[in-house]
């Protein structure tokens, strides 16, 4: 356990420098518009934000506002502290997310199960034909599809904001479709191994009721291959889409972060970034654990 | 059996779906039933909403809600009474004394006094605040020197002569100077308030204390701002509209989506501009023309655009009525000049564009043989010899479209153009700091006066992305700024223009404007080409 945690903090630490280094090397900068400044204001402003000191106590700068677990204020978003932003946005995203996850590994499961307990049947061959299409098709179309139809062509749901449950419709489909089908993929592929198996043929000599067959036995089983899953899928599922976010117009953190790299804003994309890394890093570390908790086998000591 | 339950768990997941939907319906409907709420999409969350501090035009209207100038604009353009009650010139045009109303008051209830003035001004001219939009206060007296850091506050031509008398000393003369006092720069803000909340007394509705029509009541960042009818504004009977909702929207397709779907009653032209042709045979569409013009601006020091017939030729192959028709879907005007139309002449009764002594230099159609003549005596026949000549654009899909129009008329007449398209904020340095050789360019009006455009060519303006430099003109800009007779000083700033056009370090192109979207019930919304748009005189009809 310490090992990984000393492991974790050099990884943030890497991202933090890597980071810092690379939004340097960008051309562009933060302040470069279509009306130009005078050099006089650009000097001002520069001055106002640090920008004008040499990059190397930028960088120390920066690294001890991390230490303090304080990124400053963002250059873009005038007189907000980057941490009420974080903490006031990514809750948005992460709600979302959590509902999407949710709803897919619901659906995933059933929808996997479904397939593996009729392979080769037109459900089975129906329903990979959806989940193929739920694969390929990008969520910017899902997001404007299920916009256009289901919220000006008939009206059942509001398209901007999150000011209502049923705001959240539209985004958390448009969300959820992916990794849905994703999930119900990796069922149906792991079920249809499992079927196979002895011990399966031994419950249904033994006589016991297909239901529990299914959920009991084979399920769990298939499980594993899901929650392999899940340590991307939570990080990258909660840390919002930007494209869900835009063309829903949800405040969530995904379009700060993409926002903060356009604009050039330095403190907000390396608080975001850093941000993002321990999120990962506790998502892997989570998944790790539910690993041990349905498979005794495997232990959790690296 | 087991087909029978999928069937049966299939059908109660869609019956769910469609339930889920059966809430309370919170589609906003006021539209319909009078109630006198609008939900406006001006752009995507503001960077600030200071008015000493913003630059952007969009977010100028939810400050310019908030807050209210000495003066103000009416439908005709002109600079009228607002917050000052009277003025006074002096017969050298040189000091306005300003007397302010006595009803103004601050949406806390305090009164709006001369000290606010002073202290706003002199803030936004203060070098620590780094007000990008400082130079609107240049032509106080002094005041350039002290945003230099060359002078002391103290020496800026601002005295608040007593709570409602302001006295304003100009460097010199200046026709427009009650246009500009119309500006956001010069909305008056409380020293308490900044003192006391520093860079952050914007972003709650307990410290954001405006003068103006409306109050903020929240701001959802990314989300909405939120505002309500003042009590406190010396005006507020005449205010029908209690609420305004700002979206803040990014995607132009959402605003569009959101329009038909009854969600927003106005659009500031936030539309796909694929959708725009089928939008206006629907007459869905409000036109507004706006002081802004698109140009190609050239690189003057890059060699084969050192030489003046090539610029000349690239200018005359151009066919500008087939670019409106591509860019504008034929609703713009070819640019004929460049100082766009819509600023007033020195008679008020006539445009600046057609007034006497104007002219129109430039024809919308492409004259290829005597583009390619020009060409051949700069000493490239037919192109012959012409290295390729780099266009450098953002990658925003308008601009590249725009670039791939030009290349395919320049081409016409042998001229081979290399489209280098960017990323914005990395095109807006690459052409800051001068590496393009052609590269695209606009510029929007701040105030009504062709100053607002010609001061682009002084050879120091950080916007002079030409590398031109004519003392010609910089001396009839300096003669016209100080002549007080407005005919003499329209024909000089004529002169100057004409010597911009001879010597052309810019292409103009066409003048824009933007296309709105406001519900058909919803009355008397004010759209200035400033970019402006106001919601203090409209109401809804029954």
């Amino acid at each position: 356990m310490f090992k990984r945690i000393v492991f974790s903090i050099g990884a943030i630490f890497a991202v933090f420098t890597i980071t810092f280094i690379l939004m340097h090397c960008i051309p562009g900068n933060a302040f470069a518009d279509d009306k130009s400044l005078s050099p006089e204001i650009m000097e001002h402003i520069k001055q106002k934000y640090g920008l004008d000191q040499p990059i190397q106590c930028q960088y120390t700068k920066m690294l001890a506002n991390l230490l303090r677990l304080d990124f400053g204020v963002s250059i873009k978003n005038s007189g907000q502290s980057i941490n009420t932003i974080i903490f006031e946005h990514f809750p948005i995203s992460a709600e979302l997310g959590l509902v999407a996850i949710f709803i897919s590994i619901i659906f995933g499961i059933f929808f996997g199960t479904a397939a593996a307990y009729t392979k080769d049947s037109w459900v089975d061959y129906s329903l990979l034909i959806v989940l193929t299409i739920c694969l390929t098709v990008p969520n910017f179309v899902v997001a404007a599809l299920l916009q256009y139809f289901l919220g000006v062509k008939i009206r059942l749901f509001p398209i901007i904001g999150l000011s209502s449950i049923r705001h959240g419709v539209l985004p958390v489909l448009t969300i959820s479709f992916y990794p849905t089908a994703f999930i119900a993929r990796l069922v149906r592929a792991s079920m249809i191994e499992t079927f196979g198996e002895e011990y399966i043929t031994a419950a249904r000599a033994r006589g016991l009721k297909e239901p529990s067959i299914v959920f009991k036995h084979a399920l769990k089983n298939s499980l594993l291959t899901v929650i392999a899953y899940m340590g991307p899928l939570l990080a990258g599922i909660l840390s919002g889409s930007f494209i869900v976010e835009t063309v829903f117009n949800i405040p969530g953190l995904g379009r700060y972060f993409i926002d903060s790299i356009t604009n050039r804003d330095y403190p907000m994309i390396l608080g975001v970034t850093v941000f993002y890394s321990i999120l990962l890093i506790l998502s892997n570390l989570l998944v790790d654990v539910m690993y041990t908790q349905i498979d005794p086998r495997i232990r959790f000591d690296a | 059996m087991k087909f029978k339950m999928l069937q049966i768990v299939i059908l109660i997941f869609i019956a769910s779906i469609i339930l889920s939907s059966c809430g309370d319906d919170k589609i906003n409907t006021n539209s319909k039933d009078g109630n006198a709420t609008v939900n406006a999409v001006i752009g995507p969350e503001p960077q600030s909403i200071d008015p000493g501090i913003n630059i952007d035009t969009g977010t100028t209207n939810y400050i310019s809600h908030v807050f209210e100038g000495l003066t103000k604009f009416d439908t005709g353009g002109n600079a009228v009474e607002a917050v000052a009650k009277s003025w006074k010139v002096s017969e050298d045009g040189k000091k306005y004394t300003f007397v302010l109303r006595d009803d103004a008051k601050w949406s806390d209830g305090k009164p709006v006094t001369a000290m606010d003035f002073e202290y706003a001004w002199k803030r936004v001219l203060n070098p620590e605040t780094a007000s990008g939009y400082a130079q609107h206060l240049y032509p106080i007296k002094n005041a350039e020197k002290y945003n230099k850091k060359l002078l002391q506050e103290k020496d800026v031509g601002i005295k608040s002569i007593n709570e409602k008398k302001l006295e304003v000393e100009l460097e010199s003369y200046c026709p427009y100077f009650l246009s500009l006092t119309s500006l956001q720069p010069y909305y008056p803000v409380r020293k308490d308030i900044i003192e006391k909340y520093g860079d952050k007394w914007t972003l709650s509705p307990e410290s954001y204390i405006g003068n103006g029509a409306f109050k903020m009541t929240g701001w959802e960042h990314k989300s909405v701002i939120t505002m309500q009818k003042s009590t406190t504004y010396w005006n507020s009977k005449d205010i029908k509209i209690t609420s305004i909702n700002w979206q803040l929207l990014q995607d132009s397709s959402t605003a569009l989506n959101a329009f038909e779907a009854g969600e927003l009653d106005f659009n500031n032209g936030l539309i796909p501009s694929g959708e725009i042709p089928s939008l206006r045979e629907q007459n869905k569409l409000t036109n507004v023309d706006l002081l802004s013009s698109k140009y190609v601006g050239i690189n003057i020091k890059k060699p084969p655009l050192d030489n003046i017939k090539v610029r000349m030729a690239l200018s005359i192959a151009l066919d500008r009525n087939e670019i409106v028709k591509k860019m504008l879907n034929g609703n713009g005007k070819p640019a004929v000049a460049f100082v766009v139309a819509g600023i007033p002449g020195f008679e008020k009764s006539k445009d600046f564009r057609n007034e006497e002594g104007a002219e129109n230099y430039i024809s919308d159609k492409a004259d290829i043989n005597q583009a390619k003549e020009l060409l051949a005596k700069a000493g490239y026949p037919d192109g012959k010899g012409l290295p390729d000549i780099e266009y450098a654009t953002s990658n925003l899909t308008d601009n590249v479209q725009l670039a791939e129009i030009l290349q395919e008329q320049w081409k016409k007449i042998g001229v081979n153009i290399k489209i280098n398209s960017m990323e914005k904020s990395v095109f807006s340095a690459y052409r800051a700091e001068k590496k393009h050789e052609l590269c695209n360019a606009g510029w929007a009006g701040d105030y009504y006066d062709p100053t607002t455009y010609m001061f682009l060519f002084l050879t120091n303006n950080p916007n002079n992305f030409f590398n031109w430099s004519n003392k010609k003109f910089d001396d009839l800009y300096e003669e016209a700024q100080s002549t007080i007779d407005q005919k003499k000083r329209h024909g000089l700033l004529h002169e100057a223009e004409k010597t911009v056009i001879e010597d052309m370090p810019v292409i103009p192109l066409y003048f824009q404007y933007k296309s709105t979207m406001i519900n058909p019930h919803l009355k008397g919304v004010y759209q200035n080409s400033l970019g402006y748009v106001s919601f203090n005189d409209a109401y809804w009809d029954k």
